[in-house]
């Protein structure tokens, strides 16, 4: 994440803490960085939507914005992935137009954010990105079928929940390895705003 | 969250792409599908459908017999009109109000059970049937 656009004064007078990348940042920094990461779920979610679905079944999706969460959950942490998760998911609903589809997209990227920060605080250890983003995709696929029973009133649609199931694997995977490839790309990036050097 | 902390769970999380603990998940949740996929099918043999069971917000609107009721019809969902098509012992969705549509593509549903939705308009087209055993054996 190139900081090109980053605008206006943050750029000096930070005291790095620590080393490491995104350490130790003010707190108007970190507002920036939310607001960045929210900018990438929602280009990634508003691209995601003109791809033809993937199978016919509702709720079906890559999840591409769910790589902001994961790099906001690294980065920044829980809470600040929870922010970006929740305001990306709302802002994005309101741009779809559609009641249902706002309060799908939310119910499952909060689902998604609780069972990866959860995996996150409690037990890192033994998986990787990937795992970490299959429980995520997971969440969110089966927190959107509830809600999408709930909310049509049909509890016939559980008849999808396996197959988004099966969905959920390699769209997880897929996130995942993008979010591991990214985040070693972006350790060695600096806190005092300069670009990489690549 | 301090910075080491966060900073141990990134090197944790990304010092590999892939983890035996990730494979034992990704089984997992497969193995859990498949599960889930498998088990109506021993309700399978309760036989074909017999009847199309049409619900518009979870209330039930019509009912059409497969066979005898074969034909077009038309429902008012919540955007707009739904309209469907009984023939061949099955039900398919020829048209939708809705920006997807999924339902379409979903194509014909022929067995007791199978459903086509269209979500955003909020219409059920639900397959039940008469025919078949009401428990297995075995």
């Amino acid at each position: 994440m190139r900081c090109r656009d980053k605008g206006t004064g943050m750029s000096g007078g930070l005291k790095e803490k620590e080393r490491g990348a995104w350490a130790g940042m003010d707190p108007a920094r970190r507002v920036g960085y939310v607001g960045l990461l929210v900018a990438l779920g929602l280009v990634l979610q508003v691209f995601e939507s003109t791809l033809p679905p993937l199978l016919p079944i509702p709720g079906a999706r890559l999840g591409l914005a769910n790589l902001a969460t994961v790099i906001a959950l690294f980065y920044l942490g829980p809470l600040e992935a929870l922010e970006v998760t929740a305001v990306r998911t709302l802002l994005g609903g309101l741009l779809r137009g559609s009641l249902m589809g706002l309060l799908l997209s939310t119910g499952g990227g909060i689902a998604a954010w609780c069972a990866m920060a959860a995996l996150y605080l409690l037990a890192p250890a033994p998986f990787s990105v990937t795992g970490l983003s299959v429980v995520g995709a997971a969440a969110h696929n089966t927190a959107q079928i509830s809600l999408a029973v709930l909310l049509v009133g049909y509890g016939g649609l559980w008849h999808y929940l396996p197959y988004l199931l099966l969905v959920a694997v390699p769209t997880g995977c897929f996130v995942g390895a993008a979010a591991g490839k990214l985040g070693r790309a972006l350790v060695p990036l600096s806190l005092s705003g300069a670009s990489g050097s690549r | 969250m301090r910075e080491e902390a966060r900073q141990r769970r990134r090197e944790l999380l990304l010092r590999r792409l892939f983890t035996p603990a990730d494979l034992l998940l990704v089984l997992g949740v497969l193995a859990l599908a498949v599960v889930l996929i498998l088990e109506p099918w021993g309700r399978a043999a309760r036989g074909s459908a017999s009847e199309v069971v049409v619900e518009v917000n979870g209330r039930e609107v019509m009912r059409v017999s497969l066979g005898e009721g074969d034909g077009e019809y038309e429902v008012e969902g919540f955007r707009g009109p739904s309209r469907f098509r009984v023939e061949s012992g099955g039900v398919r969705m020829v048209d939708s109000d809705c920006p997807d549509k999924l339902c379409v593509g979903m194509g014909q549903v022929s067995r007791t059970g199978q459903a086509v939705v269209c979500l955003p308009n909020r219409v059920t087209l639900r397959l039940e049937g008469s025919g078949g055993v009401d428990a297995v054996q075995r």
